[in-house]
């Protein structure tokens, strides 16, 4: 199950050029919560970073608008 | 680098205070960031103009905040602050160091950055001014292995911060430092990978003296109280009104609720305890004659935040008295409730204080389980903010039928 999340949230990820969580969980349908969770890890793993735009968004590392 | 003519900047210079011009002046001989930091901000005066460009990506590895990327827009002209970074480090409860840190802190900042630093204002962290993108990981791991840690920033919440509390100070009602310690340890993640609607503050004052200002500067502002009466020793009050005080002026006529009598004859003080507020006033003024209660908590408030959507709040009461003890169960019970909701209603870059304000006080209290009570009057013979719900009046009509 969060094996598939976290692979829902990356390919989430990879259509968009940032989002916030709360985008992404409502995008899939998902709690907010757990979709945190899974973004924390996906940032430790240097695989998303965080920027701050006026509030702070989330993108694929590296990922060019 | 030719030195730049900076007149208006020397200007600032003349006065009998100190100069943060000429700190810098002086920063500047170690650190050619610093001249051009000089340099650029001389030009944004002649030109009313600020020339930092805010944003992007910057940070360290596994964190979203704790560092605020700055690049100049005039990088040929100021190459040495084409990038010029902040980095927020989290501050120790209470804000005690011995020398040896200190030093440790101001030689890692010289070797890896611009030396600049600034300790403590209103975010309450270190904050590190000016360096360059490749340095963010060199910094951040010596700050690291020094024991040090990132701050808050961005959407998240922010370090939290306390008053030095029962350090030194004997008004504290419950251990501040405690508390911020205990907090700032729980919430790592809520710190360091923000992904709320917006920042989130929380500061701890001892007593109602609020030595950090939460009322103003947090969303969830905790403030020591007691919940008995204060105490009075009375033949320290005859020494004071036998070295001339004025009580019934300086005390008593300034007490905001008029809780306070004294007997000019017997110099006696007393307090009616149903109609003292708890405001410090009296203990300030005689510190040796009054102190708190015996039964010692905090008072929990919400909402406190600058501008951004819309005015200035101060925080407003939601728990008039809870007992504040570790492991801080019942706080952290709650602060998961506010939270939650929060999250769930706030809109992007909606404080906390402003979504009670759009959705009502009502419903927050509802949401996450609290009581209204009569502290939570906004002012007195004023319009609460507890209302009748739908439902309890159709009752009371059916009543009538
Ligand atoms: C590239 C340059 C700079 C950037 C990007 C920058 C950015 C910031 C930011 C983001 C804050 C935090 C505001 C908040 O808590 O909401 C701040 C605070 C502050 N800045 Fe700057 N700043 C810069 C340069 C300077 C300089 C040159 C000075 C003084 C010489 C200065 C003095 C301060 C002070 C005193 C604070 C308050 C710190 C605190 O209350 O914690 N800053 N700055
Ligand atoms: C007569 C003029 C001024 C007065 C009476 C004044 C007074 C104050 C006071 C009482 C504080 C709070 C200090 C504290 O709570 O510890 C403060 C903070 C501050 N003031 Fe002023 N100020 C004056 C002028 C200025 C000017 C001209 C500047 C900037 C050029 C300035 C920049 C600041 C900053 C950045 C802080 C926050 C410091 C921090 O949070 O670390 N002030 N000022
Ligand atoms: S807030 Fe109260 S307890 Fe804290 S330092 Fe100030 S006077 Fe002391
Ligand atoms: S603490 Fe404040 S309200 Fe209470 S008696 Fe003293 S002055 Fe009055």
């Amino acid at each position: 199950m969060a094996e598939d999340l976290r692979e829902r949230i990356l390919s989430y990820l990879n259509g968009v050029s940032k989002a916030k969580t709360r985008d992404i969980a409502d995008a899939l349908g998902e709690k907010k919560k757990d979709v945190d969770k899974i973004v924390r890890d996906l940032g430790n793993e240097d695989i998303i970073e965080f920027l701050y735009l006026g509030t702070s968004y989330v993108r694929i590392k590296g990922k060019e608008d | 680098m030719t030195e730049r003519k900076t007149p208006m900047l020397d200007e600032l210079e003349k006065g009998p205070w100190p100069s943060f011009v000429t700190d810098l002046k002086r920063a500047a001989e170690k650190n050619d960031s610093v001249k051009d930091l000089i340099a650029q901000l001389e030009q944004s005066y002649e030109e009313k103009k600020g020339h930092w460009k805010h944003g992007g990506i910057v940070g360290v590895r596994g964190y979203g905040a704790g560092v605020i990327g700055r690049y100049s827009d005039e990088p040929e002209k100021y190459p040495n602050i084409a990038e010029f970074h902040t980095l927020r480090i989290n501050s120790p409860a209470g804000w005690f160091y011995d020398t040896k840190t200190l030093r440790n802190v101001c030689d890692m900042w010289e070797e890896h950055g611009s030396g600049l630093l600034n300790l403590h204002g209103t975010t309450g962290d270190i904050i590190l001014l000016g360096t360059k993108t490749n340095e963010l990981q060199p910094t951040f791991d010596a700050f690291s292995d020094a024991g040090f840690d990132l701050g808050g920033s961005g959407s998240g919440l922010r370090s939290p911060s306390a008053c030095c509390g029962p350090a030194r100070c004997e008004w504290a009602c419950y251990d501040t430092l405690d508390v911020c310690d205990n907090l700032t340890h729980e919430y790592q993640d809520e710190m360091h990978r923000p992904m709320w609607p917006y920042k989130f503050k929380f500061k701890f004052s001892g007593c109602p003296n609020d030595c950090v200002a939460s009322i103003a500067r947090s969303d969830l502002s905790v403030i020591g109280t007691w919940r008995d009466t204060l105490r009075i020793n009375q033949e320290e009050i005859k020494n004071y009104a036998n070295s001339g005080m004025d009580i019934q002026g300086r005390v008593c006529e300034k007490c905001p609720t008029k809780a306070l009598t004294f007997n000019s004859e017997t110099k006696e003080l007393f307090v009616k305890a149903e109609d003292c507020t708890r405001c410090m006033h009296c203990i300030n003024v005689l510190p040796k004659a009054v102190r708190p209660g015996k039964e010692k908590g905090a008072t929990l408030m919400i909402g406190g935040k600058s501008t951004i959507l819309r005015s200035a709040f101060l925080s407003w009461v939601i728990v008039p008295f809870m007992p504040l003890e570790a492991p801080y169960t019942e706080l952290k019970d709650l602060i998961a409730r506010i939270w939650e909701w929060w999250d769930e209603h706030g809109k992007t870059r909606e404080r906390i204080g402003e979504l009670i304000y759009r959705l009502g006080m009502g419903n927050f209290l509802r949401a996450v389980d609290l009581p209204p009570v009569p502290q939570m009057v906004k002012e007195p013979r004023a319009n609460p903010y507890i209302f009748w719900q739908a439902d309890e009046v159709i009752k009371a009509d059916e009543a009538t039928k």
